[in-house]
C-alpha cells in the first residue's frame, strides 16, 4: 500500500551515483521524504524532527559509494539511526529488589494492561520460576477485576481475593501485606484505565505508587496510537516516573511509530511487545524489526 | 516578499496542526495546500486561517454527521458492534442502551464476545445499567449461535432493538475477520435484511492505521456507520476526515468518556474546530 522509503528516494537520489559525496539540496529532497515516510508511520512530529535533524548531518557530505546507490545508502543511514533511537535490546523486566518486588502497570484505557499482567505473571511463573501474584485494583471498569481472575485461572497464576468496596490504594496495601506474609516473589498491580488529563485519576495513580512503591511502573501503550503517543508518554512518565514500556498489539498491520515516539520523550526501554490476545503472545523487543517495520521494509 | 514568506509558513503551520491532529500527511497537505490558494492577504492572522481550516475540515465531515435511525418496523431491528480490540465496542453499547432505553425503545443486548475473559460479565453489568436484558452463552462458545439465538430470543420476546457485542479483534487477522462474517451471515438466515445495522467503534487515539481498519470491517461486515470513542483524551481522531473523504460512512457518535451518558452525537463544526486548535 504504500510506497517504499527505498523506491522514493530512489527516484529521487540514485541518478547521483558515482558523483562524490551528497549535496546539501539533495539531502533535503531526500529528508523531505524521510519526514514523510515517518510521519506516515505514526512517528510523532516532534520526534520526526529532531530525527530527520540527526540522519539530515549524518547524510550531508557523505560519499556515495560507487557499489552502493544513494538512495539505499540514505536509508542505511536512516534505519541505523532509527535502531539507535529505539534503544537497546533484551532490556527485560528487572526483580533485583527485596522480595515480594512490585510490578504496576499503567495506561489508557484499553491499552491492553490487564491481558498484559497476566501474560507477564505466566512468563514469570513458567520461565523464571517465580511466585506471582496478581492484583486488580480496577474498581471502576465493568467486571474488571472478574477479568483479571479468569486469566489468573486460566494461566494458574494466584489473584488477590476480591473485596467489594475497597478503594485502589487500600487494594494495593492488602496486595502488599498477602504479597510479604504468603511467600511471594513478584506481585503484579492491574491498575484501571485512564486518560492522562484525567486530574483526579492521576493523582489516584501516584498515590498507588505511594502506597506500593513498586519496583517497575510498565507503561501499557497500544502500538496502532497516532501522534498523541507522545502527550500520553510524557504524561504518564512525569506522573509516576514509569521504568519501560510496553507496547500492544504488534500483531496489527500499524507501522508502529508510536514506539520510536514513546522511547524518545521518555528515555525509557520498550521491555516487551504484545503479539496477540492469547496468554503466550508476548515477545522480547528487537529494535532492528520495528525499524524495518516502520520504513515498510 | 515578506508577506509571501509569511504565508508559505502559516501554510505550513497548518499542514503541522493537522498532521498532529492525526489527519495524515496526505490529507493534511491537501487541506493546507487548498488553503494557500489566494486565500491569503497582509492582513491574514492566525485565527484566520484557523477558521479557514476548520471550515475546509468540516465541509469534509458535514454530510457524514447524520443521526443514527432505526428502523422498528423490523422487529428487532438488529445492531451489530464491531471493531478492533479495546475501542469501546461493550461500553458504547451500554451507552447506546442507555439512551433508546430513555427514548421508551424495548433494547436487549447479545454478548457476542465469547473470547475474551469476562466480556460476558462486563455487557451484563451494562444491562443492569440500562435495565436491557442480556442474553448470552459462556466463554469459548461459538458466537455465531450465540447471535442466531439472541436473535431468535429477541423476536419471541417483542424487543424493538437487538444490540449484539462482538469480540475485539485485528483487521489483518483472516480467521477471526471469517468469524464475523459467519456471524453476519447467520444472522441472514432469519432476517435477509439483517443486521440492520453494523456500527464500528473506532478510538480516536488510533493513528494511520484507523483507515485500515474501516476498510477490512467494512468489506467483511458491512459497516453502516462509525462511532469515534475516546474523544475526551488529548487525541483529535483527525484520520476520521480521510475515512470521511474516503468511504462517507455516517459517523453517529462520539464517546467522551467511560460512563453511561459519555456519548455524544457526532458534530462536524465541533470536530473541525478541536482539529483547527479553535475552542
Ligand atoms: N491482538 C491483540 N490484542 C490484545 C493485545 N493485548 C491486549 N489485547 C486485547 O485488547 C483488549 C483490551 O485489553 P485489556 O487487557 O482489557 O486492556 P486494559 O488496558 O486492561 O483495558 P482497561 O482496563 O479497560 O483500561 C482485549 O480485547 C485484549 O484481548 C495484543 O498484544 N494483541
Ligand atoms: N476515556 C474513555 N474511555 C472509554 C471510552 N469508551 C470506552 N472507554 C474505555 O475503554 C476501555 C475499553 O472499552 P471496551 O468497551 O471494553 O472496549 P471493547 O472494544 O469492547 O474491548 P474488547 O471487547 O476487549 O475488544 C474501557 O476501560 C472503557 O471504559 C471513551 O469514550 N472515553
Ligand atoms: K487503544
Ligand atoms: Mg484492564
Ligand atoms: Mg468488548
Amino acid at each position: 500500500m504504500f510506497e517504499t522509503l527505498q523506491d522514493r528516494l530512489g527516484s529521487i537520489l540514485n541518478g547521483l551515483t558515482g558523483r562524490g559525496a551528497l549535496s546539501d539540496a539533495d539531502v533535503t529532497a531526500a529528508m523531505r521524504e524521510v519526514r514523510r515516510a515517518l510521519i506516515e508511520a505514526d512517528v510523532s512530529l516532534d520526534v520526526v524532527r529532531s530525527f530527520v535533524d540527526k540522519v539530515r548531518t549524518k547524510a550531508v557530505g557523505a560519499e556515495v559509494l560507487k557499489s552502493i546507490k544513494p538512495g539505499q545508502m540514505v536509508v542505511k543511514i536512516v534505519h541505523d539511526e532509527l535502531v539507535e533511537m529505539l534503544g537497546a535490546e533484551g532490556v527485560s523486566i528487572d526483580l533485583n529488589a527485596p522480595a515480594p518486588v512490585f510490578i504496576m502497570m499503567v495506561g489508557l484505557q484499553g491499552s491492553g494492561k490487564t491481558t498484559t499482567s497476566a501474560k507477564i505473571a505466566k512468563r514469570l511463573t513458567e520461565r523464571q520460576g517465580k511466585k506471582v501474584l496478581m492484583a486488580s485494583l480496577d474498581t471502576r471498569r465493568p467486571a474488571a477485576q472478574e477479568q483479571l481472575r479468569q486469566l489468573g485461572e486460566q494461566t494458574k497464576v494466584t489473584t488477590l481475593p476480591v473485596i467489594a468496596g475497597q478503594s485502589p490504594v487500600d487494594i494495593a496495601k492488602r496486595a502488599e501485606q498477602a504479597g510479604r506474609l504468603g511467600g511471594y516473589d513478584v506481585v503484579i498491580l492491574d491498575t484501571a484505565g485512564r486518560t492522562h488529563i484525567d486530574e483526579p485519576l492521576m493523582v489516584e495513580m501516584a498515590d498507588i505508587k505511594s502506597a506500593a512503591r513498586p519496583h517497575e511502573i510498565l507503561l501499557v501503550a497500544d502500538s496502532l496510537t497516532g501522534q498523541d503517543a507522545v502527550n500520553l508518554a510524557r504524561n504518564f512518565d512525569d506522573r509516576v516516573g514509569i521504568t519501560g514500556l510496553v507496547l500492544t498489539r504488534m500483531d496489527g498491520d500499524g507501522r508502529g511509530g508510536a514506539a520510536l515516539s514513546m522511547r524518545a520523550v521518555t528515555g525509557k526501554p520498550i521491555k516487551l511487545i504484545g503479539t496477540g490476545e492469547k496468554m503466550d503472545a508476548l515477545e522480547e523487543f528487537f529494535p532492528k524489526r520495528i525499524a524495518d517495520r516502520i520504513l515498510g521494509m | 516578499f515578506t508577506r509571501t514568506l509569511l504565508t508559505e509558513e502559516i501554510v505550513e503551520e497548518l499542514e503541522e496542526v493537522l498532521i498532529r491532529a492525526d489527519l495524515g500527511v496526505e490529507t493534511a497537505m491537501r487541506v493546507a495546500d487548498k488553503l494557500a490558494e489566494g486565500r491569503f492577504s497582509s492582513r491574514t492572522t492566525e485565527a484566520d486561517v484557523r477558521r479557514v481550516v476548520a471550515g475546509e475540515v468540516e465541509a469534509v465531515l458535514r454530510p457524514v454527521a447524520q443521526p443514527l435511525e432505526l428502523d422498528l418496523a423490523h422487529k428487532p431491528h438488529v445492531i451489530l458492534v464491531v471493531g478492533v480490540n479495546g475501542t469501546g465496542k461493550t461500553t458504547t453499547i451500554g451507552k447506546l442502551a442507555a439512551k433508546l432505553t430513555a427514548g421508551g425503545v424495548k433494547v436487549t443486548l447479545a454478548a457476542g464476545d465469547t473470547f475474551r475473559a469476562a466480556a460476558i460479565e462486563q455487557l451484563k453489568i451494562w444491562g443492569e445499567r440500562t435495565g436491557a436484558p442480556v442474553i448470552s452463552s459462556r466463554l469459548g462458545a461459538d458466537a455465531a449461535s450465540l447471535a442466531y439465538e439472541a436473535f431468535a430470543q429477541a423476536k419471541r420476546d417483542g424487543a424493538d432493538v437487538l444490540i449484539i457485542d462482538t469480540a475485539g479483534r485485528l483487521q489483518n487477522k483472516a480467521e477471526l475477520m471469517g468469524e464475523l462474517d459467519k456471524i453476519v451471515r447467520v444472522l441472514k438466515k432469519l432476517d435477509p435484511d439483517a443486521p440492520h445495522t453494523v456500527l464500528q467503534t473506532v478510538d480516536a487515539t488510533t493513528g494511520q492505521n484507523a483507515m485500515n481498519q474501516v476498510e477490512i470491517f467494512r468489506s467483511v461486515a458491512g459497516v453502516s456507520g462509525l462511532v469515534m470513542t475516546k474523544l475526551d483524551g488529548t487525541a483529535r481522531g483527525g484520520i476520521l476526515v480521510a475515512i470521511a473523504a474516503k468511504h462517507k460512512l455516517p459517523v453517529y457518535f462520539i464517546g467522551v468518556g467511560e460512563q453511561v451518558d459519555d456519548l455524544e452525537p457526532f458534530r462536524a463544526d465541533d470536530f473541525a474546530n478541536a482539529i483547527a486548535g479553535l475552542t
